[in-house]
């Protein structure tokens, strides 16, 4: 299991909010492209960015920020917020995004659903942001399917990569979700990304013993909480 | 001193990271069409994100003289699709001829969990290999394809096994390069990709 380092923009500049809250949290941490550089020096093997404007449904200085990430970081970069057309994703991975998060649309219109699968594929990484078993759609306000109703979508549809993200405990270094990334695992056989929660070292070798390919780590790392070295590492 | 690069690129896709890249290789990015050419290139790069079809029409109006820089020791380098336009042909568009610089069709990954999309080990490295210089054996880098070369012969540098398939990750005949992966978004070693690259068009001038 690989550590994704995580980038949350709102209005263009690093944030760290607490359960998704807007101004919870770290407010202000700067610039995204110094954090980014430092990463890619410590060996990070992607980067994996969220564009909480988007995701609150309004045009951003954050989507500026992104797209100028991804035309100069040297690995590959995960993007999201807010994506809802096709034209949407069309439009990051023509910026240069190498996978796009969906979310509130895909869960909330089966005949998008099926469409995008069917275009991108590969490219696309479905969200699954998960609160008391139930999933939270538009930047999370507001609740989707279960997580089981969720599972029995995937199953026939040919999604290659899923984020299982536990809102609950999200941007608070409280512990992973190892218990719901393993059951996840036994239901769903492409890549499995985990978030939320994730505060050391423990917490990372847990995820990957549970079945994680990889750990999208945010909080953690700007807070100091993992050391830069992780993203270099590979967890058993 | 930096050394200009020419690089010819498929009308679909961004290439910001591939300048930039190149740039901190040291070498200076002008972007060539193949139907306006402004006398011979010290370096060239094809590169491609798309299908076989496209990036090998994209080259056709340049085709013969491609071919013949190559011949005189132009140093080239073919990324992905650009890599995949360098050999005679592919499974993904019958019909259209490629560089054939390299022998061989490109065939479809295997495996039906295709694209290939993720990091890969760099196995085989051959020794010799002047692109992957100091690249050390296993080193990871990032591919994003659903078709690959032919077995290799004497023109491999290296090799990648996706999913119990092996096929050739890079190949090389004197200053004529290929690489199935993309060195523009694969870290240091992908950064390490471009610095040799770079560093045999100053040495070829």
């Amino acid at each position: 299991m690989i550590v994704i380092p995580g980038i949350d923009l709102e209005s263009g500049r690093v944030v760290k909010r607490v359960r998704g809250v807007r101004g919870s949290g770290a407010t202000d941490l700067g610039d995204p492209a110094p954090w980014a550089e430092r990463w890619v020096r410590a060996g990070a093997r992607a980067l994996h960015l969220v564009d909480l404007d988007g995701a609150e449904g309004s045009a951003s200085a954050s989507a500026r920020a992104a797209r100028s990430l991804l035309g100069s970081v040297p690995i590959p970069i995960t993007v999201g917020g807010g994506v809802r057309s096709v034209e949407g994703i069309e439009g990051w991975l023509s910026a240069g995004a190498d996978r796009v998060l969906v979310a509130t649309r895909f869960w909330s219109d089966p005949a998008w659903r099926e469409e995008v699968v069917g275009r991108f594929g590969g490219r696309l990484t479905v969200c699954l942001d998960v609160e008391r078993g139930r999933l939270r759609l538009e930047g999370w306000t507001r609740d989707g399917p279960t997580l089981e109703e969720a599972l029995d979508e995937l199953d026939g549809l040919g999604v290659r990569s899923v984020l299982y993200t536990e809102v609950a405990s999200e941007g608070t270094g409280r512990g992973a979700p190892e218990a719901e990334v393993a059951r996840l695992r036994r239901r769903y056989a492409g890549e499995l990304r985990a978030a939320g929660g994730i505060g050391g070292r423990d917490d990372l070798r847990r995820l990957a013993a549970a079945g994680a390919d990889a750990a999208v780590v945010g909080h953690a790392l700007v807070a100091g909480a993992l050391p830069e070295s992780v993203l270099a590492e590979e967890f058993r | 001193m930096t050394v200009s690069v020419d690089v010819v690129r498929t009308p679909a896709g961004n290439f910001g990271r591939l300048r930039r890249g190149l740039e901190r290789a040291g070498a200076r990015v002008r972007w060539r069409r193949t139907d306006r050419w402004e006398g011979r290139p010290r370096g060239l790069v094809l590169a491609g994100v798309s299908a076989f079809g496209t990036a090998a029409g994209a080259l056709r109006p340049g085709t013969a003289r491609i071919r013949q820089w190559a011949n005189e020791g132009v140093p080239i380098l073919g990324i992905c699709a650009g890599y995949q336009a360098l050999f005679e042909a592919s499974e993904e568009s019958p019909g259209v001829r490629g560089l054939g610089l390299f022998p061989g069709r490109v065939r479809r990954l295997g495996s039906p969990r295709r694209p290939h999309l993720g990091w890969s080990r760099l196995e085989r490295i051959r020794r010799d290999s002047w692109l992957l210089r100091e690249v050390p054996e296993g080193s990871y880098v990032y591919f994003a394809h659903s078709y690959r070369a032919p077995p290799g012969g004497a023109s491999r540098a290296a090799a990648t096994a996706y999913r119990g398939e092996r096929f050739p990750s890079a190949s090389e005949r004197g200053p004529l390069a290929g690489v199935q992966f993309h060195p523009e978004i694969s870290g240091p070693t992908g950064a390490r990709v471009l610095r040799n690259f770079v560093a045999r068009v100053e040495a070829e001038r």
